[in-house]
Parts: structure tokens; sequence; C-alpha cells
């Protein structure tokens, strides 16, 4: 007699007056391929943990954002956010679909140029730039956004002393009508140190200012927001237009449109409640289309969308370690991966599927890391069907700020792979090893390494 | 042992239990019915674990660990005696 499949013996509590919201189906899948290549068989050969990303989603993902914008207004750039993620594999197909790079220090500049990115297509932002790098990205042409006064007086020092004039934007920060109202970046339009920036910049006669940027936030659920921006941005720029005749070529409203990640406080599934692209879009097109630019005197609008193009690209799988109960009797399972790992846990409840298909019934989990550390917890809560060491859990969507955030603590960095269009599967980064990590330290000579024996 | 705290349990085919000595309602999935209702009949640890083995694609050994931890979670939640061999006599 065929044997049935086992479960592991469960019992769930119904909760007082409500109905049972558990049993059967809730809507847990598993998830044995990724773009029609076997989980399981990535794991053995590149270990686990494992971080799995899509270049077929990542080209589908900025083509999309290229036509919501591109349909809608005439002259869109978009220029890869590296902190979002920059590794050079996924830089590369950014590059590859025509994107500029945008990039806010000195090392991520030197990233960008050596994954082929010309100066002149980099947009070097952040509030600190070391003087030699602004004197390089000057000389290179590159789009420097000024981000506070020093600044400019360095720049237009540099100019000077380069005996000619130099070129630049303005970081700008603004009320969207969001909280919280970033006002650390940049000079504040509403009370007018923005419009005196401009001016100050005028005076100097050796910069021309040619760009605005905001970058008013990041996971902005709300589209308005955006209007408001653009709007505001779109104001100041026919404003410093009219009084100071600088041309302001490009309109830069930074990133921040949501992925379709689940933040902890949202209460329905992003993926069903996040605002498609098309949305922000369209309230960004119409606010600068009807903002009083002349029809030849359009600026570019520049995007630095970052989450939104890269975390649904990005798997991480990762094993079961164990089961237990804690004193309360909640289910725990612990995995593979922490926080230092995922770091992006903090903020978001990603979706757990298990590899192999478990059609069990499932039950109030928390998923624990590997770290020995009260903080390191994966879900704090979600309903999974009851799993075993060894068994595989794909997290999604992690692509973005992951591989970028990710700490070297208690356990090193895994390996990071690539699924191809024509399904080849490529590791673009090496899972990293102590002898690795302790490559960049040394021991002074005064200091006995007697292992703990005794004087 | 005593047994009388079964009496008290309702449990039905499809998983659904009654306490009806606390009202509190549950659901069980396949493999926990099969051992509440072994328990209920009376059968100690060792015997559940073989019929678990019987009936569905298990091992022997991954039975008596997943019925022993399920046993003592029963007691923790107040389903079963605290005096319930839970089978780790069998093991020493
Ligand atoms: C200046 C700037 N541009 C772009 C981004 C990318 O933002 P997001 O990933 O939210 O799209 C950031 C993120 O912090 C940023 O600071």
């Amino acid at each position: 007699m065929e044997k049935k499949r086992y479960e592991r013996p469960a019992i769930i509590k119904h909760m007082g007056g409500l109905a049972n919201k558990f049993g059967k189906s809730q809507g847990i899948r598993s998830k044995p391929e990724i773009d029609n290549i076997r989980v399981d068989d990535i794991v053995r050969e590149f270990g686990s943990p494992v971080f799995i990303f899509s270049e077929r989603t990542i080209r589908k993902n900025i083509r999309g954002a290229a036509m919501s914008f591109g349909a809608r207004y005439p002259k869109v750039r978009f220029a890869w956010s590296y902190k979002t993620n920059y590794l050079d594999a996924v830089c590369g197909l950014f590059h590859d679909e025509g994107c500029w790079a945008e990039v806010v220090s000195e090392h991520e500049y030197d990233m960008a140029l050596s994954n082929g990115v010309p100066g002149n297509r980099i947009i070097f932002n952040g509030p600190y730039k070391p003087e030699w790098s602004l004197v390089r990205a000057m000389k290179d042409g590159a789009q420097i956004n000024i981000d506070h006064h020093d600044e400019l007086m360095q720049i237009e020092a540099i100019a000077r002393r380069n005996g000619g004039p130099a070129k630049a934007g303005l970081r700008i920060n603004l009320d969207a009508g969001i909280h919280p109202c970033w006002d650390r970046f940049g000079f504040n339009l509403e009370n007018g140190e923005a419009m005196d920036a401009a001016r100050r910049i005028k005076t100097g006669g050796i910069v021309n200012l040619n760009g605005l940027h905001a970058h008013i936030g990041t996971f902005i659920l709300d589209p308005s927001a955006y209007r408001a921006q653009a709007m505001k941005l779109a104001s100041l720029a026919i404003a410093i237009e009219k009084e100071l005749g600088f041309r302001i070529e490009t309109i830069d409203i930074g990133g921040g449109f949501p992925s379709n990640s689940t933040l902890h406080e949202q209460y329905s599934p992003g993926e069903d409640s996040n605002p498609p692209i098309d949305a922000y879009a369209e309230v960004i097109s119409s606010a600068l289309l009807t903002a009083g630019f002349s029809p030849e005197r359009l600026p570019t609008l520049v995007l630095e969308t970052g989450r939104a193009l890269i975390d649904s690209a990005g798997y991480l799988c990762a094993s079961v370690v164990a089961n237990k109960r804690l004193a309360n009797g909640t289910r725990a399972v612990i995995i593979d991966a922490g926080v230092n790992t995922l770091f992006t846990s903090f903020w978001y409840r990603h979706n757990v599927y298990p590899v192999e298909e478990k059609n069990g019934m499932v039950e109030e989990t928390v998923i624990y890391g590997p770290l020995c550390m009260n903080i390191d917890v994966i879900r704090p809560s979600l309903r999974l069907p009851s799993v075993y060491p060894g068994d595989l859990l794909v997290l999604h969507p992690v692509g973005a700020y992951n591989v970028t955030q990710w700490l070297q603590f208690i356990r090193m960095r895994p390996a990071v792979v690539m699924i191809g269009l024509d399904g080849q599967v490529a590791g673009i980064r090496e899972p990293e090893s102590v002898e690795y990590m302790k490559k960049m330290e040394s021991v002074p000579s005064w200091i006995k390494r007697n292992g703990g024996a005794a004087k | 042992m005593n047994r009388k705290r079964y009496e008290s349990l309702a449990l039905s085919e499809n998983g659904f239990l009654f306490d009806t000595e606390t009202g509190f309602t549950y659901t069980l999935n396949e493999t926990g019915r099969d051992i509440l209702q072994d328990l209920i009949k009376g059968d100690g640890p060792q015997e559940i674990a073989g019929r678990l083995a019987e009936i569905y694609d298990v091992p022997a050994e991954t039975a008596l660990n997943d019925s022993t931890l399920f046993i003592n979670y029963l007691k923790t939640i107040n389903l079963v005696p605290q005096d319930e061999d839970n089978g780790t006599a069998g093991h020493e």
C-alpha cells in the first residue's frame, strides 16, 4: 500500500470569537524555480544562503519604467542609483539598458567609471564629496548636484583655479506633503534658501547652474507627493530662468518609488496595494508638462529610481536550521541567513516560500536568523507550513539595499548568483571567507599570540 | 494518570477539536489528529510513533521525535494530562 504523505503534527487554537483564519490555504505557495532554474540546483552549486538575481526581471523592470515615463514625457533619463545595488553585474545591466550612473561617493564614482560609464554620464550627489573628487568630476563633466554652501564655494574655487566656467546643479529640499520631510540635504525651497543659493551662484559668475535635484524620501506610497515635488521644482526652475537667466536643463526628482515589498507597518501586501510606477509617471509628467515651460525649453526629467527597479529581481534562498517552541508556545524556525545578510528585514515583511511544495497546515511562526543576537529576526510573524532542517526557503523581494548594506557580522556574506536571459547561471560575487576578511588586519609585534596559554 | 481529561475532548474525523472543559476549539492536521486519537484511545508514544511510520512516508525515528514533541506541546497547552507518558522514558 502506498504510504500517505507525511506532515509534522500540528494543532492550532482558534482565536476567541473570530472565525478561524488559519487552516489549509493561506496563499503560501512554493517556489521551486526562479526563471525556470531549479533553486535547489543553485544551492547545491553555490551554497546556502545565496542571493539570486534575475536578469530577465531587471530588464523587464527598467524597460517598463522607461516605457511608463517615455509614453508621457518626451525627455526622460534614468540614472542607476549605485547605493541601491552596486554589484558590477547588476549595474552593467542597467547601463546596457541606457541608464546613467547616480553616485554619492568617490568610491561609487570609481565603480561607475570601471563599469565603463564616462564621467559625463555620472550624476554626483551627496553631502560629502572630497575636494579631489570634485576636481575629477568637474574635469570629467559629471553632473554635480551641490548639497551646501561650503561645497558651492569649493566648486567656485576649483573653477577659478582651472581658469574656466563650471556647471552644476542644486540639491533642493522641499515640503512635498509627506513625513518625514527630509531637510538635511540641499537647500530649502520654502524658506527661500534655494533661490538665494541660485542668486549667489549668479553673483559668483563662474558656475553655470544647469539643473535642479530633489530626493524626497524612499518607499513613498503616495504619488501625489511627487506631483507637489515636480510642481515646486518646475516653478523654481522657471523663476531662476526668469530672474537669473540660467537655463535649467534637467529636473531630477531622485528616487523613492516603492517596490512590491510590504513594510512592517503596512496592512495589506505591497504586491496588491503599492501604486504601480505608471501612477507616479502620470502625476510627475503632467506636473512638468503643465508647469509653463515653453515647449522648446522643456527640461529633461531625470529619475534616480533604485528600489523599484531592482527589489523584485532579487531573491535570497536560505536553509532551515532548526525548529523550536518558544516558552509561550509560539513556533520558531531558525534559518541560516540573519539580519546581517538580509538588512531589509528591519523594514519589510518579506514573502517566504518553501522551495518544495508543502501542502500541510500552516501555523503562526517566527523566523530567526542564526546570529546570537536578540535582534536577529527575519519575520516576527508569518503563517508557514511545517518545515524541517535542510528545507530551503526563498525570501522575496530582496534585491534592493541588501547586497550593499549587508554586514560581515558573526557570519560572512554569502554568494550572489545571476540567472541570465537564456537560463545561464553565473556567480557574480563569491561567498566571503575568514581569509578574505582577515587580509585587511595585522597584529602589532608586541602582542603575543600565545593562544590563551597561561603565562 | 488522569484519563478523565480525555473525556472532555471531542475530536472529529476532520481534525476539529472541542474542549468541553474550557470551551476552546482547535484545528489539528492529519498527523496531529491521529496522535491525539491514539492518546485518547490509551496508546503510548511508542505505539503511536510506530503507527505513524506505518501509515505515513516517514522514518520511525522522525515519527517518534515529532510525536514526542507534539505530546509535550499538548501538555503545555493543557490538553493532555501532565503525567501522560511522552515517550522520553522509552529513550532512557
Ligand atoms: C539622492 C538619491 N537618489 C536616489 C536614491 C534611490 O532611492 P530609491 O531606492 O528609494 O529609489 C537615493 C536613496 O536614498 C538617494 O539618496
